[in-house]
Formats: structure tokens, C-alpha cells, sequence
């Protein structure tokens, strides 16, 4: 794990730096806290991905730590509600403790009509790394070929072959990247998230698309649906026999274009607060028993301690902000 | 008079959509477009049919013209009831939902003329604190809170950290 | 299989699904709180049971609430679920004529009839019937949406240009929120609540519960103290279920129609009942008795919205794909349990699948009993004061379209959505293609969207033969009732 993280750093164009979680776990419990439940505040709706990890996090972390966490879910705006909560008006007394995704999070201040940025927030532990999935149908003209002989085709049809994505987000930025570096053109079918993507792939309405492990797990294994890449720089470990996009000859950031999920407190939360939270959330995602209760979910974790992923917030913001740049959209700072 | 003053009304606010409609850059706009344009023709068909035979407000809608009717009494404490409603949402996260609720299911039910008072007033806490309860124990609904329900919720933790 | 089915009959699953369905019909029974809200607010308390079981409680919860919301909607006129809109419409026309028991005895059995038959499917057919969602592309949905708009607004005896003027101004509420092509923000004067759309369910909540409890606010004012029904003794089952069985083909219809509309992805129950009872006015004799208390209308929303529950979960648990909202809250109870909805689900995790179908049925059955006899203990809400009715339906307006998404904003939509509910009645357009067009208008941009690109030309729509059928199908009964209900004709305008 610590050779992962590592790497990881070093990608992020920063120091080598270690996690410590020596250091970490002797973190005490503060005074007074908590005195009630601790909310674990998550932007997207109950049963997605994001939900999912909150759920088993507050589930697993309850039983470490022994006091009781809970789940809201604050929908509304695809996420921007609830970002905007967790940045701004959420106590900050370590009781709301923000679970959400980058590039999303991001995203949501950079393009879109946010008002926050990443200073209100600071991080309390990185929890996994999910990349973007492309996936085929077998039964299709398309699934005998590999993640080269599809670029191949697209090169060979330019704009013929349907790519499912949603707009203006990671699943069209990470398509885009592709296209430009690949010199391929494809036509963008665009869809409200992964799984009305994934059906219309089943129903043979598009040829290949964007979307996450979790949503097409079953049908990969049933062999309907072919996954050809993952948008990182190695291998994502439940798919061996997939290959990196990077690998494929894709320049890509590791850890970027993907769910990168983390828990975040309101800045202003105290700092011993912050630590005792970083301390038990670590603990919790290094417990064998919730390593398990993860796997059984479909959550494959990757702990990062609050200054590590500090790091990654780091490269994902100038990742983003030279992408958006280069392909001409607007930046808001 | 008055329903073709509410028909200008909706026309009025559907025709604003589509006024900032047509600043809606790219092809995002085009639909709306279609849809309010279609729905600014058929209300004005609409407003040429009232023109034509001009019924009266609640016209076959004998429990709109009930509501809205100025006779027949209790038009101040409908208008009471609602007012408490409105102020609710606004009260709870100054209040706090525990304080807020009670006092607006209270104050309701006072209105529309509860026959014992106090059963009235105490069936609201009664009823709030339980809510509030369930809300807790049970199902689990994050409502604004401020002081009491902060209290409660402190409350129970510790009841909780002392069992367990 | 029958291993699995029979484990439904241990004594703890077949307490969990007679929980659930209690709690469901308390939740669907106030106004408010909506089915969709029920399941979201159970899925964290079935965490901690067993897989079986968990599913088992939400199964009867689901169904338990869809049947709850129509006591409310037969006996005050106030939906207790978007689902019984339709319901209420005709039920509460019967209870006025002083039937409302009957109202509510065909409601539960029918109610179990439609949930019993989707049940069966999911038991023998669901791979064969999951196929079915698959084969609807975005072409053949947006036919299909299209369809479903135009059979209401030609079903509803109110003025065409009015039925069609309402449609168009849901289409339009619609659009607010982010555009599906391009993610840019469509009338949301930068606030973030709008950013995902209109909440449907505050703007439900808005146009049926709190609209009514200012209706029954001004009549305890004025000093009515109770809902005045004539409750009838209780006559006995016997009626309700000679009528269920008189009208065979009309549950074979709506059972069909609501299988159907599940089993598409993405159309939930709501839009249904709407869609089902349109179409059995078109087979009845009698048409004329459509909303005004017709037990054919009711049985037919009644047991297509309970068939469309059991059918949303047919691609769920064969494919992954949910067939509607509250279908994709049962991905996140099935993932929570470890259980991945797909391809695989029946032949890895049988033991489970058919558990949950069994309890799915025993849930139905308990449903139809509960509904059937208790049924007199139901008229006790009509012995509380309507000032008593009035304050509470106004508390749980505001607390069901707050918790959907925990959002006070939503509670102000809410508001917004009464007004304009009182607007639209005030100039007799009809609430009913609002509603419609409302909860299908999103639904159907995307897919003009994804239609658009992936159907570029007229041979490739004439390669699509369903679609085609479908919007010929569409034209002709568009074309029908403008040429019967002429411009000029009092009944157009």
C-alpha cells in the first residue's frame, strides 16, 4: 500500500512523502466530542456509488470507534447542493463530515455555478479510487476488438462510432482526452450518468461507453459486456487482463480521471477535531473486518491519509484546470 | 374578470421562461423554446374560448369557489392557517423543528377551532416530541436543529454511550 | 426455486413482509409521505437484517404503501402517494355516492391482484420479459412517452386546447435544470436546488395535499367539523370480489399496461395508473362513468400501478437495470447486502431472489387481507375533525417534501407548486397533463436527445418497426380527436 501511495505522491509533482500512520492512530479523542451523532453529509442520492462507500464507511467506523455515525444525503443539482452545504454551511464541529468524489467536487466550482472552492473544505482521509471504465457489447461487431482495435475502427469511421458519455463531465473529458491524443473522432451520445449509458449499450443503441466498475460488474462477469480500458495509469485490480489507458499510449495523470472518493470537514472545523477524525477513519479503512465489508459492497479501498490526498487535490485541481484550458471551455477560479 | 386576469398571469410568467429561453446558448435552448411557444399558443386559444363565454371563477369547481369564496366566514382563519404553514419552513432553522413544529401545529389547530385547548396544545408537543423520536430512533431524517433538538439528540447519545 | 419461494414462509421473513406492509400502508396513507420516501428512509434499517428478510420488509413496504395512498385518496381526496392520483379521482367520486368501503375493498384486492400477477411474471418469466427493456431503444421511447401524453389529453373530457395547454406548460417545468445535451443550466437563476430540476415529488405534494388541506382548512373554518361521507355498513366482502371477478379482462388490460411501463427503464409508477386508465376508458362501455366513480377506472389504476411495481423489478433483478426510481433505491439495498442486481443475480444468489419473491407474494397477499378487513377500522379517519385533518395534511405536505431530498428549498417548490395548482383550477385547465407531462417531460428530452443522434435518418427510423406502429398508432388517435372535437366546437376551446 505505502509503495502505492508513493507513487502516487510523486505523481502529484510533490515530495515523496510517506504516510505516517504511526503518527496518526496515536491521535487521542478530544474532550467533548462528539456529543451527538456524526453525520457523514453525502451530495449524491441513496444507492449510488457514493452512498454506498458512506454507508459502509459510517457503518464500519461506528463499530471501530465505537460511537454512532449516520448517513444524509443532500441531493439536488448533481451534487452541487450538497457540495455547497459541506463548503459553506455545514457546522464546523467535526459532527458533519462531508463523503464525496473528485473530479466532481472540483468540477462543480471550476465549470459550473458554485460558489466555493477547495479552501473551504480540508480533507480528512482519501477512501478509493474508482477509474472510468470503456466498455462494448460481446454480442456487437465491436466486441471481438480490443481497446486498440476499437481506435482503430473509430480512426477508420471517423464520427461513426457511438460513445456513451455524460455531458460535460468526466466521462466526456476522459472520451475527449482519447479522441485528441488518438486523433480519432467519435460521436457523443450523452446520457444523465452511467447506467441509462449502460442499457443503452445492452439494447445495441451505441457502441461502447463511459461507465464504472460497480454499474456493469454482473454483466462483465456474465460476459455481455467487454471492458477495454480503465482511464488510469495501471491496471484496476478486480479487471488484471484490462488494460491502463496509459499503457495503451493515453497521457493521463494517475488517480485523476476516475471517482476519486474522500471524506472532507468544513474548514473551519478545529484542528484536533480534524485529526481525532483522520486518526479513526484511517483505522477504520486499515481494519481487516471493514477491508472485508468493503470488498463485499464491490469497494476495493485505497486509504490515503488528509495530506496525501491534500497532494492529489493538488494535481487534480491543475489536471482539470489544464484540460479545461486546452479544450477551450471557461475556467471560474 | 378575475380568471382571465390569472390566465395573463400564467401566460405572463411561461412567457418570461421563454423570453430567457432565447439567452440559452446552443442547441440546450431549442426545446424549452418548443414546449413554451407551444404553451403560450394554447393558452391564448384558451384566453380567446373565456372571452368568448365569460364563466365565473369556480365555475364547476364548487370547492375552489368555496375556498375562495369572501362569504360564507372563516376566509381570516384560512388565511391564518396558511400563513402559519408559510412561517414554519421559515421558523425551523431559527427555532429548530422541535420548537417550530409545535408551535405551528398548535397554532393550527387552534384555528380552525379545536374544541379543548389544551388537548389541542398538548397533543402538539405530544406529537412533535414522538416525531422527533422516531425521526431518531428509527427512520432517520436529519431536520434543522437548533437548541431543544440539539439538547435531544445529546441527550440520547449519552443514554446510548452509557448502555452500550 | 421452491426451496427459495418457501423460505419466504419462515416465521421471521413472513413477520418482515406483514411489517412492511403495515408500515408501508401508514406511509402511504398520509399525505405527504410518499412510497418512493418510504423505501428511501427504510433501505439504512433493513441494513442490519438479513439479506432475505431486508428485501422481503422493503417488497411489502413498496407495495403496502401503494395501496396506503389510495385510503387517503378514497376518503378525504388527498393522494397519500403520487401513485393513487388517479385512484383518488375515481375513488373519492365513489365514497361521495356513499361507497366508500367498495372503493376501498377494490382498491386493496386490486391492488394484490396487480402485485400477485407481476410477482408470477418475476417467478417464470422475468429473463424473457427483461429482454423487453432492452428492445426499447431511445427511438421507441420516445414514442412510447409521446403515446402516453396523448392518450391522457385526449381521454380527459375538459376542452382539448386546455388538456394540451397543460401539457405543454408541464413540458415546460420540465426543462428547468441542467439540459440534457450539454449539462448548461436552464432557468435556475444560479441556484443550486434547481440545478437537478423541479423535485416532482414537493411539486406532487404541492398540487394535491396541500391544495386540499386548504380546501378542508376553509370548510373547519367555517365551521365544518367532519368529513361528511356516508360510510355504509360494510357490505361484505362478497361485492368486491364478484366485481373483481366480473372484470377480468379489464385487470388483464391493466395488468398488461402496468407490467409493461415497469418493465421500461426509467417509468416509474407514478405515470402509470394515468396511462392504464386512459386506456380501459377506450374498451369500457360505459366511458362516460371515467372519473366520476367508475370501479372499471379505479380497478385499473389500482392494479396497473401494484403490476408496474413488480414489473420495475424485473430488469432490476434479471439485467441490473432498474425500472424506476424507487427500483434503483432497491440497487443500493441489494448492493448493501452484497448481492449484485444483473445476469448473474438468479443463478448465484437464487436462495435470496426467490426468497424475496416469495415474500414479494405473501407481501401481496397479507396487503389484500389487511386491506379487505380492516377496512371499517380505516372510516375511523373520518371521526377526526376536519381542522384536526386539515393541520396534519399541511404538517406532513411540508415534512414529505422536505425529507425527500432534506431540503427546505424543496418545501418552498412545494408551496410554488399549491399556488400554481389553484391558478390552473381557477381558469379550468386540468391538473392531470400538468402532472403527466411533469413527471414524463425529462424523461422524454433526454431521449429526443439520444434519439436525434443515434436515429439520424428516416431509414433508420422506418428500420425500427415498434416505434413506427407506435407513432402511427399516436397520430391516428391525435387525428380522431381534433377532427370529433372541431375548432369551433365548444368542447375545443
Amino acid at each position: 500500500m505505502t509503495h502505492r501511495i508513493t507513487r502516487r505522491a510523486a505523481l502529484a509533482g510533490g515530495l515523496a512523502g510517506l504516510a505516517a500512520p504511526g503518527l496518526a492512530q496515536a491521535q487521542e479523542r478530544p474532550p467533548n466530542f462528539p456529543v451527538r451523532p456524526i453525520e457523514m453529509i453525502v451530495p449524491y442520492p441513496a444507492g449510488g456509488g457514493v452512498d454506498i462507500t458512506a454507508r459502509t464507511l459510517a457503518q464500519e467506523a461506528g463499530r471501530v470507534l465505537g460511537h454512532e455515525f449516520r448517513v444524509q444525503n443532500r441531493v439536488g443539482g448533481a451534487g452541487l447542493v450538497g457540495h455547497t452545504y459541506m463548503a459553506k454551511s455545514a457546522p464546523a464541529d467535526g459532527h458533519s463530515v462531508g463523503v464525496t468524489a473528485n473530479p466532481f467536487f472540483f468540477l462543480d466550482f471550476l465549470t459550473r455555478e458554485g460558489q466555493f472552492s477547495a479552501e473551504d473544505v480540508k480533507p480528512v482521509v482519501g477512501i478509493n479510487f474508482s477509474p472510468i471504465l470503456w466498455v462494448s457489447r460481446t454480442a456487437s461487431p465491436l466486441g471481438r476488438l480490443d481497446f486498440d482495435g476499437v481506435i482503430e475502427e473509430a480512426r477508420r469511421r471517423p464520427g461513426e462510432l457511438k460513445v456513451g458519455i455524460t455531458p460535460n463531465n468526466a466521462f466526456q473529458f476522459v472520451t475527449e482526452i482519447v479522441e485528441r491524443q488518438k486523433g480519432v473522432r467519435m460521436t457523443h451520445v450523452p446520457f444523465q450518468g452511467g447506467r441509462p449509458g449502460v442499457t443503452a449499450l445492452l439494447g445495441g443503441n451505441i457502441d461502447l461507453t463511459n461507465c464504472f466498475y460497480e454499474e456493469v460488474e454482473p454483466q462483465l462477469r456474465a460476459g455481455e459486456l467487454k471492458a477495454l480500458a480503465v482511464s488510469d495509469d495501471r491496471r484496476f485490480e478486480p479487471l488484471p487482463d484490462v488494460p491502463s489507458m496509459v499503457e495503451r499510449g493515453v497521457r493521463m495523470p494517475g488517480g485523476v480521471w476516475g471517482a476519486n472518493r474522500f471524506a472532507i470537514v468544513p474548514r473551519a472545523t478545529p484542528e484536533p477535531i480534524r485529526r481525532y477524525l483522520e486518526a479513526g477513519l484511517l483505522r477504520t479503512l486499515r481494519d481487516p473486518q471493514s477491508v472485508e465489508a468493503f470488498t463485499k459492497v464491490g469497494i476495493l479501498l485505497r486509504p490515503a491519509d488528509a495530506a496525501e490526498t491534500e497532494r492529489v487535490f493538488g494535481s487534480t485541481r491543475e489536471t482539470l484546470i489544464a484540460f479545461l484550458t486546452e479544450t477551450g471551455r471557461p475556467v471560474r477560479r | 374578470m378575475a380568471r382571465l386576469a390569472i390566465l395573463l398571469l400564467l401566460a405572463g410568467v411561461v412567457g418570461a421562461l421563454g423570453w430567457l429561453s432565447l439567452g440559452i446558448a446552443g442547441g440546450a435552448g431549442l426545446y424549452p423554446r418548443i414546449v413554451i411557444g407551444a404553451a403560450l399558443i394554447l393558452l391564448a386559444a384558451t384566453a380567446v374560448a373565456e372571452l368568448r363565454r365569460r364563466p365565473a371563477l369556480g365555475e364547476a369547481d364548487p370547492e375552489l369557489a368555496a375556498l375562495v369564496s369572501a362569504s360564507g366566514g372563516g376566509a381570516g382563519r384560512t388565511i391564518g392557517f396558511l400563513a402559519v404553514w408559510l412561517a414554519h419552513p421559515l421558523a425551523m432553522p431559527v427555532a429548530g423543528f422541535l420548537l417550530a413544529t409545535t408551535a405551528a401545529l398548535a397554532a393550527s389547530l387552534l384555528l380552525l377551532g379545536a374544541r379543548r385547548r389544551w388537548l389541542a396544545v398538548l397533543g402538539a408537543c405530544v406529537f412533535t416530541l414522538l416525531l422527533s423520536l422516531a425521526m431518531r430512533l428509527v427512520i432517520y431524517v436529519p431536520v434543522p436543529a437548533v437548541g431543544l433538538d440539539e439538547a435531544l439528540d445529546r441527550l440520547l447519545f449519552a443514554l446510548r454511550a452509557g448502555r452500550g | 426455486m421452491l426451496d427459495g419461494v418457501l423460505a419466504a414462509l419462515a416465521p421471521a421473513a413472513l413477520a418482515f413482509g406483514v411489517v412492511g406492509v403495515v408500515v408501508g400502508i401508514v406511509f402511504g396513507a398520509i399525505p405527504g409521505l410518499t412510497a418512493t420516501l418510504a423505501i428511501a428512509l427504510f433501505v439504512p434499517v433493513t441494513f442490519a437484517m438479513e439479506p432475505a428478510n431486508g428485501l422481503i420488509m422493503l417488497g411489502g413496504i413498496y407495495a403496502g404503501a401503494i395501496f396506503g395512498g389510495s385510503i387517503s385518496a378514497v376518503l378525504i381526496n388527498v393522494p397519500g402517494t403520487p401513485a393513487s392520483i388517479i385512484t383518488g379521482w375515481e375513488g373519492h367520486a365513489m365514497a361521495r355516492q356513499g361507497q366508500a368501503p367498495y372503493a376501498l375493498g377494490l382498491a386493496a384486492v386490486s391492488s394484490g391482484v396487480g402485485g400477485l400477477v407481476s410477482a408470477l411474471v418475476m417467478l417464470f418469466l422475468a429473463p424473457v420479459v427483461a429482454r423487453l427493456a432492452l428492445t426499447f431503444g431511445p427511438a421507441e421511447f420516445v414514442a412510447l412517452l409521446v403515446f402516453s401524453l396523448v392518450v391522457v389529453v385526449v381521454m380527459l373530457e375538459t376542452p382539448l386546447a386546455r388538456n394540451l395547454a397543460g401539457c405543454a406548460i408541464g413540458l415546460a417545468l420540465g426543462t428547468i435544470g441542467l439540459d440534457p445535451v450539454n449539462g448548461v443550466p436552464r432557468f435556475t437563476f444560479g441556484v443550486a436546488d434547481l440545478a437537478s430540476g423541479l423535485n416532482l415529488v414537493a411539486v406532487l405534494i404541492g398540487f394535491f395535499c396541500m391544495t386540499q388541506a386548504l380546501v378542508l382548512a376553509r370548510e373547519a373554518a367555517q365551521g365544518a367539523r367532519r368529513v361528511e361521507l356516508a360510510f355504509g355498513g360494510v357490505r361484505g366482502a362478497w361485492r368486491v370480489l364478484a366485481t373483481v371477478v366480473s372484470h377480468f379482462r379489464t385487470y388483464l388490460r391493466a395488468c398488461s399496461v402496468g407490467l409493461f411501463l415497469g418493465v421500461m427503464p426509467a417509468i416509474g409508477p407514478e405515470s402509470t395508473p394515468f396511462v392504464a386508465h386512459a386506456v380501459e376508458k377506450r374498451f369500457s362501455r360505459e366511458p362516460e362513468r371515467f372519473g366520476r366513480g367508475s370501479p372499471a377506472g379505479l380497478l385499473a389504476a389500482e392494479a396497473s400501478v401494484s403490476a408496474n411495481v413488480g414489473g420495475s423489478l424485473i430488469p432490476l433483478l434479471s439485467l441490473g437495470i432498474p425500472g424506476s426510481g424507487a427500483a434503483a433505491m432497491f440497487i443500493g439495498a441489494l448492493t448493501l447486502h452484497g448481492l449484485r442486481p444483473g445476469p448473474l443475480l438468479f443463478t448465484e444468489r437464487g436462495d435470496v431472489v426467490y426468497a424475496f419473491l416469495g415474500g414479494f407474494v405473501v407481501a401481496n397477499l397479507a396487503m389484500m387481507l389487511i386491506g379487505l378487513f380492516a377496512i371499517r377500522y380505516f372510516a375511523v379517519a373520518l371521526l377526526v375533525p376536519k381542522g384536526v385533518i386539515a393541520s396534519f395534511v399541511a404538517l406532513f405536505s411540508l415534512f414529505g417534501a422536505y425529507a425527500v431530498n432534506n431540503s427546505l428549498f424543496d418545501v418552498g417548490v412545494m408551496f410554488a407548486a399549491a399556488a400554481l395548482a389553484l391558478a390552473l383550477r381557477a381558469v379550468s385547465i386540468p391538473i392531470l397533463p400538468v402532472v403527466l407531462a411533469l413527471i414524463l417531460g425529462g424523461l422524454l428530452e433526454e431521449n429526443l436527445v439520444v434519439f436525434a443522434i443515434t436515429v439520424p435518418t428516416l431509414e433508420a427510423l422506418l428500420a425500427r418497426p415498434i416505434a413506427v406502429a407506435l407513432f402511427a398508432v399516436t397520430a391516428l388517435i391525435l387525428a380522431l380527436t381534433v377532427w370529433r372535437r372541431v375548432p369551433g366546437h365548444p368542447r375545443f376551446g
